[in-house]
């Protein structure tokens, strides 16, 4: 049975900076390879769109969303980045008070390790949030378990073939790139969002074209 | 003298790697690619919702067909 556009869409609440590159680049590696579609705050680069605005559009138009807390800590001036765990409240609010629809949307929260909620989320306490360790691998574990069937219904492969795919990929996408005259630094899901998903999607694609041909 | 070193200095140099050359694939890659991708047969992959413009896509459509057709071409030669 075909799906909505919107069952499809998953919001991502995590920093955007090269610490996180690895973890952000196994993250919509396995949204995109199980069906679905990334939604987050780097899609829009329309500096007059208020980015309240944006997120609140983002998170309406989701029905799942990840929410990664593990960078939420001290920054220079003493103080954590607020973003993220806003964020998750905001989605948070759509989850209790939003429309019936709305109060079945599913959310994964992310932290750094075991058992350890950070205290500014005190309030969210037994909700038990899900460990990746820093580990891309870990994370595709988690990520692919929490969205754990395709779109529609059908279950999804285990986690450990998205990490030999994942592993496949990283390795394909500089010599991909260099066809494109660009350097594999280049092809960046920070800085060139719209062309990292372009190019996740269209080698996904046609990998699995060929893996389909080899068959017929 | 001058001219054995610079000999010496010919002979030990790597060849530049042409710019813009493509870094070699195993020939099995293709095989491999295929193997490890059949767990997800069925998956449709959505459209992203954001693309970057239309002349960059296409530049990276051909640049995605043009590595399958030389994993290909490898692997059937």
């Amino acid at each position: 049975m075909p799906v909505k556009a919107v069952d499809r869409n998953v919001f991502i609440n995590c920093p955007f900076d090269a610490d996180y590159r690895p973890l952000f680049e196994a993250l919509i590696f396995t949204i995109v390879l199980s069906g679905y579609n990334v939604r987050c705050a780097l899609e829009d680069d329309d500096a007059g769109n208020v980015r309240f605005d944006k997120l609140r559009r983002l998170i309406q138009e989701s029905s799942w969303s990840i929410h990664d807390m593990s960078r939420t800590e001290l920054g220079a001036n003493a103080l954590p980045r607020f973003n993220m765990p806003f964020e998750l409240g905001l989605a948070m609010g759509a989850k209790y008070f939003g429309s019936r629809k709305q109060r079945r949307n599913k959310a994964l929260i992310l932290v750094r390790e075991r058992h350890t909620l950070p205290a500014y989320l005190s309030d969210l306490g037994g909700s038990d949030p899900t460990h990746h360790g820093n580990d891309p691998a870990n994370l595709i574990r988690e990520v692919s378990r929490f969205l754990h069937v395709m779109p529609d219904g059908r279950l999804l492969p285990g986690p450990q073939s998205y990490v030999a795919a994942f592993a496949k990929f990283k390795k394909a996408l500089p010599a991909i790139a260099v066809a494109l005259d660009w350097n594999a630094a280049e092809v960046d899901p920070l800085t060139n969002y719209r062309v990292y998903l372009l190019f996740l999607a269209e080698y996904m694609k046609t990998v699995m074209r060929a893996s389909g041909d080899s068959r017929a | 003298m001058c001219m054995a070193r610079t000999k010496a200095t010919t002979l030990t140099k790597r060849p530049r790697a042409r710019a813009g050359a493509r870094p070699a694939e195993p020939a099995g890659e293709l095989d491999s690619l295929r193997k490890v991708f059949a767990d997800f047969d069925g998956i449709t992959i959505a459209e992203p919702a954001v693309k970057p413009s239309p002349e960059v896509a296409r530049a990276i459509r051909k640049a995605v067909r043009d590595y399958f057709a030389n994993l290909n071409a490898r692997q059937s030669g």
